[in-house]
């Protein structure tokens, strides 16, 4: 198994006027595994969505170092650091950022179209077909309930079969139902091989990682794996009859 | 990303927005279609003055009367310098082929119930060789009938059609009324047609002889010019030289005095006219450029609001992986694309413009394919030149910014 995150005293400072600095990490040492689901939880404030951003690589560290699978991050000029975002991550986000206008396969092609794949309908629609959308391909964003914008989103992050999948506050937007929906599919991501960094601050959500990782004032003050995981197809399956009654008692 | 998926993607992003980006292509549309519009004026117009001075005839110099100046006061009379001794004169110079007096005047035409105003001409035998003029139907009048004094006339096209439209000119009598007196003159030639329009229209007009204008119709021995034919056309600056000297002397022009004539070397007169009308055409083609860089500032204009619009869009793309030059390109092609067709559309315009004009406005247009060129090549560097400063606004977004951005 190899390192997929090798964070080494990760410091990010933002400088906020002349004069002040705010120091967002302190110095943050994380190793990441291949085929790991790790929960990053913190407060907001904790320093997660930059160490997000710092391991999205959108964002360079101020000081220390950072390694994704083994090559250097730090230093990269900003075209390194889209290939790498092309190649090796995929994105999940709280507000699916789908293109509008564009349709499902098209959005999940995208993608491919920057790192110049060839066949990348075709992988496109396997990634749909995975995500149990064979049926939508030709659907626009607004023509998808949440739940399966959320699902074109992963079957995209999903596609250039990244070594590391980041999906910053997930079910942010979603109702349980589709919560635990999506919670189940990446936890299939994760038990087909796939490396899954979550940031939330949610309990609930972080349950569902194998390990959790908590931020306070820019530092990591926890981490630990999780004895027994949420299992996401059960509290479907549960919530399936629960919600017909409830719906009935409405 | 290849270039064709961007043509393909900015294509989506413009239809998504049809009236918008009619609206911003309309700038451009306007200031290509009013750039070819002028431009084929300017090349009409100069086709038209270049093909009606070479038909007055080749290796042509023209003497014509004009006023004395001493300091700001003008002193001689400027129609009365020029005689028909004058032109026997310079018959004799060396180089000169013909001499040929010409007077004339604008004078009602009538036949029977129809009449018109023309140019009527009294002019010698050696017109029609020198001027490049020729008769179709009948004869022109020889020098037995300018010695006789006879009452004859030669029709320019555009007037035997006016009095004659049944085009049986030839024979009858017309009626030539000047603003000294009038007289009936028989129509002895009508003359091929030089396609002439509009202003010093060669067709429009009437020639008869000499001695029977000055004496009968006009009233007056002054002449209106003389036209010099030249033997070969390197003699015309030596011609010009000598012609001047001879009419000096006769005219008693003391040295340093200036002359009482004007002698105008006709590849001169073209080359002016040419660089007054390229002049002219430049001037309008550059307000009519002024409109397309409005257009282009429109398209600026647009293409900053669309950045601004699709923040969140940009951040995305760089967060899945693209590169700042694929941003750029993405925006760049659709302000080019906003511009080539505007510019497609604008030569179209143009092209149905210039027509219309020719049409309706009586003036010759011209649109030349390199207008055409102009046009486009000036469209697309209007969209490259307008759409870069949005184009690297987009690119330079943070994508982290981007991403949040509300």
């Amino acid at each position: 198994m190899s390192t997929v995150i090798e964070t080494c005293q990760l410091v990010k400072k933002y400088k906020l006027g002349a004069a002040t600095e705010v120091s967002a990490l302190r110095g943050i040492d994380l190793q990441v595994e291949e085929g790991e689901f790790v929960a990053i939880m913190g407060p907001s404030g904790s320093g997660k969505s930059t160490l997000m951003n710092i391991i999205g690589c959108l964002d360079v560290p101020t000081s220390g170092t950072y390694r994704l699978s083994g090559s250097e991050v730090s230093r990269m000029s900003s075209n390194q650091l889209a290939d790498l975002r092309a190649g090796k991550i995929g994105f999940i986000f709280q507000s699916f950022n789908l293109l509008p206008r564009t349709t499902a396969l098209e959005n999940v092609e995208l993608p491919l179209n920057y790192q110049g794949v060839p066949n990348a309908r075709k992988r496109a629609e396997e990634a749909l077909e995975w995500v149990g959308l064979s049926d939508r391909l030709h659907h626009r964003p607004n023509e998808l309930s949440i739940g399966q914008q959320q699902r074109v989103a992963i079957a995209r992050a999903l596609v250039t079969h990244p070594s590391l999948i980041l999906a910053d506050e997930p079910t942010g937007n979603l109702d349980t139902r589709a919560s635990q929906e999506i919670m189940s599919l990446l936890q299939t991501v994760h038990r087909q091989g796939g490396t899954l960094v979550l940031i939330t601050h949610e309990m609930e959500i972080g349950q569902h990682a194998q390990r959790v990782v908590r931020l306070r004032d820019g530092l990591l003050v926890f981490d630990e794996s999780v004895a027994d995981p949420l299992d996401a197809r059960k509290l479907v399956a549960a919530a399936t009859p629960q919600e017909q009654t409830h719906v009935a008692v409405a | 990303m290849s270039l064709w998926r961007s043509v393909q993607m900015a294509w989506r992003a413009l239809s998504h927005n049809k009236g918008r980006a009619f609206l911003t292509m309309l700038g451009v549309i306007i200031g290509v279609s009013a750039v070819i519009m002028m431009l084929s004026i300017g090349a009409g117009t100069q086709l038209s003055v270049t093909s009606r001075i070479e038909g007055l005839g080749t290796n042509l110099l023209m003497v014509s009367p004009s006023r004395i100046r001493e300091g700001n006061i003008a002193t001689g009379n400027a129609s009365g310098s020029l005689t028909i001794a004058d032109a026997d004169a310079l018959r004799e110079v060396a180089g000169v082929a013909m001499s040929v007096p010409i007077t004339s005047r604008g004078c009602q035409l009538i036949a029977g119930s129809l009449n018109t105003n023309s140019q009527v001409i009294g002019t010698t035998v050696d017109y029609p060789a020198t001027l490049n003029v020729s008769v179709e139907q009948g004869i022109f009048f020889n020098q037995n009938e300018i010695d006789r004094w006879d009452k004859v006339i030669v029709l320019g096209p555009t007037v035997a059609e006016t009095l004659f439209p049944d085009g049986s000119a030839l024979g009858k009598t017309v009626q030539v009324v000047s603003n000294q007196t009038k007289g009936f003159f028989r129509v002895i030639g009508i003359l091929a047609s030089k396609g002439g329009s509009g202003f010093n229209n060669q067709d429009d007009q009437a020639i008869i002889p000499i001695t029977t204008a000055q004496k009968l119709i006009f009233g007056s021995k002054t002449l209106s010019g003389i036209d010099l034919q030249v033997t070969s056309s390197d003699q015309m600056d030596q011609v010009t030289t000598l012609a001047t000297d001879t009419l000096r002397r006769r005219h008693n022009i003391a040295t340093g005095k200036t002359s009482d004539f004007t002698i105008l070397n006709q590849e001169e007169m073209l080359g002016t006219l040419s660089s007054v009308i390229g002049t002219f055409t430049t001037l309008l083609a550059g307000i009519a450029g002024i409109s397309l860089l409005v257009g282009g500032i429109g398209i600026m204009n647009i293409m900053l609001v669309s950045v601004s619009e699709r923040t969140r869009e940009i951040g995305l793309r760089k967060a899945i992986g693209a590169r700042s030059s694929t941003i750029t390109t993405q925006f760049l092609v659709e302000a080019i694309m906003l511009s080539v067709v505007g510019g497609a559309l604008g030569i179209v315009l143009g092209y149905v413009g210039s027509t219309l004009i020719g049409w309706l406005g009586g003036l010759t247009t011209l649109v030349d394919t390199n207008s055409v060129l102009l046009g486009f090549i000036f469209s697309l560097a209007v969209g490259v030149f307008f759409g870069y400063y949005p184009a690297r606004r987009a690119a330079s977004l943070n994508p982290i910014d981007a991403l949040r951005y509300e």
